[in-house]
């Protein structure tokens, strides 16, 4: 079992490793952090890894036999939001960072501020005409991508609300929502007069 | 292990004065293709089960380590990665040859600045009291001659708090697992040797050293009789190896 895991982690941390390796710049981030305990803990699973940032990259372990520096605590969505760059999840609760605050936002941080040239790296592969050629492709293709995208999404709102009327338009929905929380406040208070009156006829009788 | 001046060399009794020119015989033939062996051996396990030290070690920065038989230098490297330049990791081996490997191991790696090499006996180190946080021997203690020696002396050496961890082959666990393990030891083994390292005599070696080193509980004994506390061991592949790990407190 504790082979099992060590090899699982092994195989992550060359994974990152593949990945800092990409960035010039994460090294020299990596070496304020280095031989720091940092823990990550999932907290519906109970699942922790530990990192280490090193002089050449960063080690993982399931569970570093020593105190950590920083224990970063998050449900998994949390820790996925964060190390998409959404902040959100360190004010909505969902991410704790204990410990040494600073050394766990160097570590958001490093994680933020991956940039992988891609098109560097292929050239390695390809020469560097057909890197460029190809990362000019795959920009248009995903600019067309997300605009296709938008475009699509805003045909099909207009669609089902002013062709096919299954969906209201937005000045139809917001007078009905402030309604009905009209509604709900004087049930509410009307429930609260009932409960009095039959309070007070209960006390006369 | 010791008994009227004779000691184990793998299966045969041999006096204690020769037993460490023996190994180092064994070692100076091996060292060469020391790496690559282990990896043909274990089928590359061995690089899990030092993983499992590092992680028991709990090395972090500043700390000073003794990575002793440092061999070629694998755990000594991975140390000097994580104590950075305000802690020393000291790569030590009896051995002149391994020595040498573990020391173009290193610098290969680009460690320079923050390690130290010394060719040493484990049995007499020659270090302060009190001077490290922590110590490791990674299949190594076998091949010492008096381990009650060894084991007293890194106890000397080691910081209050510091630990020891100790990497061996140990005893299988694992109902059944002992014959297919002595079908390797004695037949794979002697041949992989061979046809890799063309030095079958060295690998028979390893293969009867590892029978002749005593058990998990035995060297647990051991370690608590030369003064370390909160001992404890944890089998690895069926204990075809053992992590023991100690405090000096």
């Amino acid at each position: 079992m504790d082979e099992l895991l060590q090899a699982f982690c092994a195989t992550l941390e060359s994974a990152f490793n593949g990945l800092i390796a990409m960035d010039p710049e994460a090294k020299h981030r990596l070496a304020d952090m280095q031989g720091k305990v940092i823990r990550i803990r999932l907290k519906e699973i109970d699942l922790s890894l530990t990192l280490i940032p090193t002089s050449d990259g960063v080690m993982v372990y399931p569970l570093y036999d020593a105190e950590p520096d920083t224990e970063i605590v998050g449900t998994p969505m949390g820790l996925i939001n964060l190390g998409l760059g959404n902040k959100s999840a360190l004010f909505t609760g969902e991410v704790e960072i204990n410990g040494d605050v600073k050394l766990g936002q160097q570590v958001n941080r490093l994680l933020d501020q991956l940039h992988i040239d891609w098109e560097e790296q292929l050239s390695h592969l390809t020469g560097d005409a057909v890197a460029h050629h190809l990362g000019r492709a795959a920009r248009g293709t995903l600019q067309w991508g997300t605009q296709a995208l938008g475009g699509l999404a805003t045909k099909l709102t207009e669609y089902l609300q002013h062709e096919s009327r299954d969906l209201p338009l937005h000045d139809e929905v917001e007078p009905f929502l402030t309604q009905v929380d009209g509604l709900r406040d004087d049930l509410a208070r009307l429930e609260a007069r009932i409960k009095r009156i039959q309070h007070t006829l209960g006390n006369e009788e | 292990m010791e008994n009227n001046g004779k000691t184990h060399f793998g299966f045969e009794e041999v006096d204690v004065q020769s037993k460490q020119g023996r190994v180092a015989d064994v070692f100076h033939s091996v060292a060469a293709k020391y790496d690559i062996m282990n990896d043909v051996m274990s089928f590359g396990i061995h690089r899990l089960w030092k993983r499992v030290t590092i992680e028991k070690s709990g090395v972090r920065r500043g700390q000073r380590v003794l990575d002793l038989a440092g061999g070629t230098g694998d755990l000594a490297s991975k140390f000097a990665s994580i104590v950075g330049p305000d802690g020393e990791v000291i790569l030590a081996d009896i051995n002149a040859s391994m020595l040498r490997e573990g020391r173009d191991r290193l610098i290969n790696d680009g460690h320079a600045g923050n390690t130290r090499y010394a060719q040493v006996n484990a049995e007499c180190l020659p270090f302060p009291d009190n001077y490290f946080d922590c110590i490791t021997i990674a299949f190594g203690l076998r091949n010492v001659t008096d381990k009650d020696a060894a084991l007293r002396s890194m106890y000397r050496v080691l910081k209050p708090g510091g630990r020891l961890l100790i990497l061996e082959f140990s005893k299988p666990v694992v109902p059944g697992l002992n014959q297919v393990y002595d079908v390797y030891s004695f037949k794979l083994l002697p041949m992989m040797g061979k046809l890799i390292a063309n030095d079958p005599d060295s690998y028979r070696y390893l293969a009867e050293s590892i029978r002749m080193h005593p058990d998990q509980d035995t060297l647990k004994g051991m370690m608590v009789e030369a003064g370390f506390e909160r001992t404890e061991y944890h089998n690895l592949t069926g204990g075809i190896v053992a992590l023991h790990k100690g405090y000096k407190i």
